[in-house]
């Protein structure tokens, strides 16, 4: 294996698999090896952070007393490798279909994909960093000499990744391997980029959950699968140590072999048989349709890209959702006994959610930029703009109100909402997304960028990461306060309050609607 | 010299090549000529190793394909039928991953990137995302990729796409050259003009099958009387009119 060719590849990767930042570095005149430096900094830079929070955590508890709760962040932090590794070996080997531009060249097989590999590494490690942490300080506290438990939890680190690594390449390189894969890989990604993400969302409230009793001292269930890391750190010496690592290294060790003998040999022909460019697909022509009938189908097929699809879904529904089941489970939420007089409030918190929901990264705010260069030759087609807007906007306006209603009815069963009150959160919901997706609409003709190759280069449009940061705090914190006030406001004066807020928000909808109503006639030509 | 041996290749119930035979000497300047879909861009993809045979062998300089991949690969400079390859890469970047590939030293490297880049008029923009790039930009930085380790055999699918009359002449002028030193140069194209004035030998397929293979003289030869336009047309598919009938008889 070339190191000069391995290292050129895993530059082109690097690039591949930081869109955004390689376009902002470059915006910024960084160029060759100052960029790729740039690149592997911000690495270091979330793998010091993840360390850094999660390590001062850690540092205060003494896990060689408590294996449960060692287990316990081993399996969690388990879980988010697991997660992320999935979805990175599913798309640098699979989506990225960057192969037939590789094939020509006279790379070996082995070095293209050892960047891969290496590139995986690189964005799965820096999530999971704490875990060495955790190793290293409980074989400390374990009395194990220190420079011996540093080596030790760096080498119980690895063996971790690689249990972690072949596992989630033997599933998604033998799901890939399946005719049902074949047949239906849109769906397939779906399933396996959402069960990844389910993952990752559970491993995030877990440990919420636990972080709250984490200084309480007292230990919890071990999960015995994870004890031998226990061992193997805090007894290295001992029976129980040396057959955990034996056990460690044979489980780590079969797994990489079944993966190094049955699925690497043939990656490359596996890969190539999936190449989409190879997939034939044909579409069932339906006669006589209308212009707003084949714009509507056209637009449904648009935004049907099952990865496209799920990063603007989970950016709608991900965040309520996680408030939402992380409310529920601490039990400390339940509003089955609302009264009739806050059916106003749970109006507003309607429209709060959609709020959320309908964001920069949601489907309104992005629509018209998924045409990329459709649009431009859409322009000059004898079709008046403003109609093939409006259909776009309605399809598009349909899917975000069904996804809205969706998170509303979970977070209404999951807090317990009476019925009268869950139909006032939809209605406030259905507004708010309405009024929303109006603004994300437009907002998306005037940034329009046509020219993307990674759809998160349109999210941050704007005013970039920060802005869509700050978005989120505002709408939160202005939200709950509005909230807050509301709620008081009704226990002292209910009808004064719910006429008020019911004039506000319909003068305020009546005059959003009107300024929109404008814009559509002057500018969305 | 490179020879194709039954080349077969099958998508599902299409047969896109049907048993190829052909040989292409060092020296030569080889066309494949052909309606879309006759299968040119598979056989082109089968000789860069892109898609993978149904059947047959590709042997190049006494080598099988198969078992001498690496080896033949880095004889090889392909320039695509689409430019739209890494398109998040600045130029350079695509040339610097090239330069790996291919193992040039850096300043035998520096040097011939440097007359390529001025021919293509593109010293202004190396450093610019080729995503950032017009058509014709992309097709020249693919080209400056293909001709920079100065390969035994440049395989060209469509290389005149895009370029400008300039760039296209300096590249015919190039293609000209390499053959002149004995080496060999494949290429597709749908331009009969480009055909008549580079080609030395060219094979014409339609469907799958080759149904004329030898030197354009020899083809001119055989129908003195008709324009090259009217002999492809005749041979490829829908006739010429004014010649349609009497070749139907």
């Amino acid at each position: 294996m070339n190191k000069q060719r391995v290292r050129e590849l895993l530059k082109v990767n690097l690039r591949y698999a930081n869109p955004q930042q390689t376009t902002q570095q470059r915006g910024k005149g960084k160029i060759g090896r100052k960029l790729t430096r740039s690149l592997y900094w911000q690495y270091f830079y979330s793998g010091l952070i993840f360390l850094l929070v999660y390590g001062l955590v850690m540092g205060f508890v003494n896990f060689s007393q408590l294996p449960g709760r060692f287990t316990y962040y081993v399996a969690l932090f388990g879980i988010i490798a697991f997660s992320q590794g999935i979805s990175a070996i599913y798309n640098v080997f699979f989506e990225s279909n960057d192969l037939p531009s590789f094939l020509p060249l006279p790379f070996t097989q082995g070095e293209i994909f050892t960047a891969k590999i290496l590139i995986i590494t690189l964005s799965t490690v820096p999530l999971v960093l704490p875990v060495v942490i955790l190793f290293i300080l409980t074989g400390i506290r374990a009395q194990v000499f220190w420079p011996l438990a540093i080596i030790l939890g760096l080498l119980l680190f690895v063996v971790f990744m690689s249990i972690i690594f072949a596992l989630c390449s033997l599933i998604v390189f033998g799901l890939t391997k399946t005719n049902f894969f074949k047949k239906h890989r849109q769906l397939v990604t779906s399933l396996l980029l959402i069960i990844a993400m389910g993952a990752s969302i559970v491993g995030v409230l877990t440990l919420n959950q636990q972080a709250n009793g984490a200084a309480s001292g007292v230990d919890q269930g071990k999960i015995s699968l994870l004890l031998p890391f226990f061992y193997g750190i805090t007894e290295p010496f001992q029976l129980s140590g040396i057959l955990s690592w034996l056990g460690l290294l044979l489980v780590a060790g079969g797994l990489l072999l079944i993966l190094g003998r049955f699925f690497i040999p043939k990656l490359l022909e596996q890969l190539s048989a999936t190449m989409p460019t190879e997939q034939k697909i044909n579409k069932k022509h339906v006669a006589h349709q209308s212009l707003a009938q084949i714009l509507a189908h056209y637009n449904l097929r648009l935004i049907g890209k099952a990865n496209l699809m799920l990063q603007m879904v989970t950016s709608s529904v991900m965040f309520p959702l996680i408030f939402a089941i992380s409310f529920s489970v601490s039990g400390d939420y339940n509003f089955s006994r609302l009264g009739d007089e806050m059916l106003g409030v749970t109006f507003v918190g309607g429209i709060l959610v959609s709020l959320v929901t309908t964001n920069q990264s949601s489907l309104p705010a992005n629509a018209i930029s998924l045409e990329k260069q459709n649009f431009e030759f859409i322009r000059s087609l004898p079709l008046e703009m403003r109609t093939f807007l409006k259909a776009k906007f309605l399809i598009i306006l349909q899917v975000q109100e069904a996804l809205a209603c969706g998170v509303i009815v979970i977070i209404g069963v999951l807090l317990h909402f009476p019925m009268l009150h869950l139909v006032s959160l939809l209605a406030g919901s259905l507004l708010g997304t309405y009024l929303s997706s109006l603004y994300y609409f437009y907002r998306d003709y005037r940034l329009l960028q046509l020219d993307w190759t990674e759809i998160s280069q349109l999210f941050t449009r704007g005013m970039g990461k920060l802005g869509v940061a700050i978005n989120m705090f505002v709408t939160l914190f202005v939200g709950a306060l509005l909230l807050t006030f509301t709620t008081i406001g009704i226990k002292f004066t209910p009808l004064v309050v719910n006429l008020l807020v019911g004039i506000v928000i319909l003068g305020g909808s009546i005059g959003w609607l009107l300024h929109y109503r404008q814009i559509w006639r002057t500018k969305l030509l | 010299m490179i020879e194709l041996k039954k080349l077969t290749k099958v998508y599902g119930q299409t047969h896109a090549l049907e048993k190829l035979d052909l040989t292409i000497k060092e020296g030569e300047i080889f066309g494949f000529l052909g309606h879309n879909g006759a299968g040119k861009s598979t056989t082109i993809k089968s000789l860069v190793s892109v898609i993978e045979p149904t059947a047959g062998e590709i042997v190049i300089d006494g080598q099988l394909l198969t078992e001498h991949r690496q080896e033949i690969k880095q004889k090889i400079g392909y320039v695509p039928d689409t430019p739209d390859l890494f398109l998040q890469l600045s130029a350079n970047e695509y040339w610097d991953l090239l330069g790996a590939a291919y193992e040039l030293a850096p300043a035998a490297k520096k040097e011939r990137l440097e007359q390529l880049v001025d021919l293509f008029e593109l010293t202004a923009h190396q450093d610019e995302t080729i995503g950032s790039f017009s058509h014709g930009m992309r097709q020249k930085v693919i080209v400056i990729g293909a001709l920079l380790s100065d390969p035994e055999i440049w395989i060209l699918d469509e290389p005149m796409q895009g370029l400008d009359p300039q760039a296209a002449h300096d590249l015919k002028q190039l293609m000209k050259e390499h053959a002149q030193k004995g080496k060999t140069v494949i290429f597709s194209t749908h331009d009969l003009a480009t055909a008549q004035q580079l080609c030395d030998e060219l094979a014409i397929l339609k469907k799958g099958q080759l149904i004329y293979n030898g030197t354009l003289h020899d083809l001119m030869a055989k129908y003195p009387d008709e324009s090259l336009e009217d002999i492809y047309l005749g041979l490829a598919g829908r006739q010429a009119q004014s010649e349609a009938g009497e070749r139907n008889e």
